[in-house]
């Protein structure tokens, strides 16, 4: 059995010879051999603190991944700092690193994990858990932070799944929780320190205390869980003078420079362009993003610093396409100056512009005319709701009036084919929700049909919605599977037609992403325990092993039900309740309240609704002042 | 207002450009290294022209794609430019854009008129390296028998590596030339194999067929050999 063949911990430089018979054999080798233009390379022996970035699924997706391009680069400026790179190894290749007993090594300096100072992995989804302990294990490091040596290295964790960090509780020392910038420097400097002042053979754990001083950082050893008889959370209190009661998240403003010397992969990675983020935050406040709590306030970069950044990132790069980022692109105040200035820059070279992530509304299309002059693929905006009731309860400021204007401007411009997001299982659904699906998507059909013909044509992309923490929506249940059948059902028959391409696909995995993203520290023995019996890679439906998971939970005495499908009271203490996103609890129901009266609430860009942003970190203005000079 | 028709930027200069694709880049496939060497060109900010359709590619024309897992001394194409740039300062200015393990080795004027580069090609030079351990005694004696078939049959490939297609060719005329010698860290065997459009030898081919399809070999392609352009 694969587990078995465990690999040595001992300090091994992978060279090409030794990859070579088992890069023949594997998938898409160069994923594993680096080398790529903008990888850094620094003297291992000059620098003094060695660390790792882990993204916890494929090199191809790791890549197009923004929080890694920017910690990467911030890390590597530092000059004493040897900031390396590894993804997961995809099974064809885990399998023969196993059996060559290679471990998994950094890319750049081809040195096996276990010699790193610091190993960081980036959480960016629930269900990349099993592929962290899996990397943990192909490292030869125990994926239990208590089992791990005392000189083994400090292994951290970052990222959009950090909000919630429980589930991953036992994995790793210390969680970075917010924004990483200033926070990765924070923790870098005081384990400098630490190092001068407890010299080379200072125990791992000693280095805790001080992580727990640095604002955002969470030790969760530092904590514990409690529960009642009915095994619910009573409190996840700290157990150490050094940690707080809670862990307020870390809110860098102004935004810094943006990373503009990406490694370029070699393969064809699933966003293969460069990537500039215009801004990061977002206030449309819809009630189901987690992303859109988590992020606030918004912080919007400066026309000049994005051009600037556009400029080097494609000086650095070579790159054919550049990707204007962020939550909500069209809200950004200069969006129309900064595409045309960008635009204007890039007429000649050429390089294609992308501006995903559009409102619904005609000066999203009139923007996205100025940027593509070819009509490529089609338009994408994201109604999520059928009618205008659901989307009040989940905040979607859209009305029918506004898509229909838009899909007018979108097929009068030279656009055939117009895409919709939709989400099924939202709080409050009923039949009738979907069935108005059908009856939106008809017409805008329909106006396409005005407009172009036959030719007009709309796709509709449909996935389930699972509640997340930090959100108004934190205390509802996933919908249960009858229901979820019924209605995608009722979809189906809705959307039968010509012109009409539905795309949905259930991943069999979503019960269990709902469980762990709302999970508590109970799930840390779930997780390993499936990645035991050979879970990985849980979010490709080609890998995911319900058997594994159902006996881990099995064992476990839990549940999956408990987790994902039990409504959860408004006083019930929440797994994540000691992890400051800097909205206020309050808030939230109170916007829980609110959806279930179907109550929309307006752009807080317009009205400050009090989320309670502004008193935790003291913002005179929110959104804060925009960064530096505009044109 | 864009015009709707496939335009093409003019395209005022052909240029041939030799390069060793090199050990470091051995796993990264053809159509990644040309999209890689694009890149370089376009950080070198040369020129290249671009064709209007669609999706705007440049024209970039290979003489032969080189499987993963091949080195090569000698890979050619020929890149079309929209404002003539002189091979030296083309070579100047792409040098410091490239990636270890992809060096120009020569770059070159051709006229405009010349014959698409795929259907000059008509041979290939291989060296491939066995590992230390082989007789290279043995080796001469696979070759002998090799080269004195008068046919060698062989299972047409299929979609992927040990996928076999469906029929099968005769390899022996593919080969023009083959020898075995003693190399610098094992038997070497050196190889010319027919090149063209319509049948192409490969390498690992005629190491299977030697017996050697199990052995890990380093396969580099040593040259490409063109018919001479008229005059």
């Amino acid at each position: 059995m694969l587990q078995g063949m465990r690999i040595a911990r001992e300090a091994m430089y992978v060279s090409d010879e030794l990859l070579s018979p088992i890069l023949r054999t594997v998938s898409r080798p160069a994923r594993y051999v680096g080398r790529e233009w903008n990888a850094r390379y620094k003297a291992w022996e000059a620098t003094s603190i060695h660390m790792v970035l882990a993204y916890p699924d494929i090199y191809d997706i790791g890549m197009s991944n923004l929080g890694l391009q920017i910690l990467y680069e911030l890390a590597n400026a530092i000059p004493d700092v040897l900031c390396d790179r590894v993804y997961a190894p995809w099974p064809d290749m885990e399998h023969a690193m196993r059996q060559h007993g290679i471990p998994l090594y950094g890319l750049e300096s081809r040195r096996s994990l276990a010699q790193f100072d610091i190993v960081g992995f980036s959480l960016p989804y629930e269900l990349d858990c099993t592929n962290v302990l899996n990397m943990l294990d192909l490292a030869g490091l125990h994926p239990l932070a208590s089992e791990r040596g005392a000189h083994a290295p400090l292994v951290i964790a970052g990222g959009s799944g950090a909000f919630n960090p429980e589930p991953m509780a036992d994995f790793f020392d210390l969680i970075v929780i917010g924004d990483g910038e200033e926070a990765l420097v924070d923790v870098l400097d005081a384990y400098r320190a630490w190092r001068e002042e407890a010299g080379p053979a200072a125990p791992r754990h000693s280095f805790l205390p001080r992580a727990a001083a640095i604002p955002g950082v969470y030790v969760p050893a530092f904590y514990r869980a409690r529960y009642d008889a009915h095994g619910l959370l009573v409190a996840t209190e700290p157990i150490h003078p050094a940690a707080p009661a809670t862990v307020c998240r870390r809110l860098v403003n102004p935004l810094p420079p943006p990373p503009v010397r990406p490694p370029v992969p070699y393969v064809n990675t699933v966003h293969d362009r460069a990537m500039i983020e215009i801004q990061r935050g977002c206030t449309q406040g819809c009630r189901f993003c987690q992303a859109g709590m988590i992020y606030r306030p918004v912080r919007e970069r400066s026309v000049d610093e994005i051009v600037r950044g556009a400029e080097a990132l494609i000086a650095n790069t070579g790159y054919e396409e550049l990707g204007l980022l962020s939550l909500s692109s069209t809200d950004h105040s200069h969006i129309e100056t900064i595409v045309e200035r960008l635009v204007e820059r890039f007429r000649e070279q050429p390089v294609s512009l992308s501006l995903p992530s559009l409102r619904v509304d005609s000066f999203s299309v009139e923007l996205a005319n100025r940027i593509q002059e070819r009509r490529r693929s089609g338009l994408t905006f994201a109604p999520e709701a059928g009618s205008q009731r659901l989307r009040d309860t989940i905040n979607k400021k859209v009305t029918l009036a506004d898509l229909l204007r838009t899909a007018e401007a979108a097929y009068s411009s030279g656009w055939h084919r117009i895409k919709l997001y939709f989400m099924i299982g939202l709080p409050t659904e009923t039949v009738e929700d979907v069935m108005a699906i059908g009856d939106v998507v008809r017409q805008v059909l329909a106006v396409g049909r005005d407009i172009i013909g036959r030719r007009a044509e709309v796709a509709v992309s449909v996935a389930t919605f699972v509640p997340k923490p930090h959100t108004p929506f934190q205390w509802m249940p996933l919908i249960e599977e009858s229901k979820l059948e019924q209605h995608i059902a009722a979809l189906k028959k809705a959307l039968r037609g010509k012109g009409i391409h539905l795309s949905w696909h259930e991943p069999i995995s979503t019960a269990l992403e709902a469980a762990i993203s709302r999970g508590d520290r109970r799930l840390g023995r779930v997780n390993y325990r499936a990645w035991q019996l050979g879970a990985r890679f849980d979010a490709w439906d080609e890998h995911f092993q319900a058997g594994a998971w159902a006996q881990a939970f099995a064992e476990a005495g839990l549940t999956l039900d408990f987790y994902a499908r039990r409504p959860r009271a408004p006083d019930e203490v929440l797994p994540w309740d000691h992890i400051d996103a800097g909205v206020s609890k309050a808030f939230l129901l109170k916007e829980q309240e609110r959806a279930l009266r179907g109550e929309p609430l307006s752009d807080c860009r317009l009205v400050c609704h009090g989320c309670g942003l502004r008193a935790r970190f003291q913002l005179e203005r929110c959104p804060p002042a925009p960064h530096g000079e505009e044109s | 207002m864009m015009a709707m028709a496939e335009e093409e930027i003019p395209r005022r200069q052909r240029l041939r450009v030799t390069y060793r694709h090199g050990p470091e880049l051995r796993y990264v496939s053809h159509l990644d290294l040309m999209r890689a060497l694009e890149r370089a060109m376009r950080r070198a900010r040369l020129p290249l022209a671009y064709s209007q359709g669609f999706t705007a590619h440049p024209r970039i024309v290979t003489a032969a794609p080189l499987p993963v897992g091949f080195t090569s001394e000698a890979e050619v194409m020929d890149i079309w430019l929209s404002t003539p740039v002189s091979p030296s300062e083309f070579a100047g200015r792409l040098a410091p854009q490239l990636p270890v393990g992809l060096t120009i080795l020569s770059v070159e004027d051709i006229p405009l008129t010349e014959p698409a580069l795929p259907t000059m090609l008509r041979q290939a030079r291989y060296r491939v390296s066995l590992p230390a351990g082989i007789p290279l005694a043995d080796v001469r004696q696979a070759v002998e028998r090799f080269l004195s078939a008068p046919s060698i049959p062989r299972p047409k490939r299929g979609k992927g590596p040990g996928k076999p297609g469906p029929g099968s060719y005769d390899l022996r005329p593919l080969v023009v030339s083959l020898e075995a010698r003693e190399g610098e860290s094992g038997p070497e065997l050196e190889m010319v194999l027919v090149a063209e459009a319509s049948a192409t030898g490969r390498p690992d081919e005629v190491l299977d067929a030697l017996g050697y399809g199990d052995v890990p070999a380093g396969i580099t392609r040593m040259e490409l050999i063109f018919e001479r352009a008229g005059g």
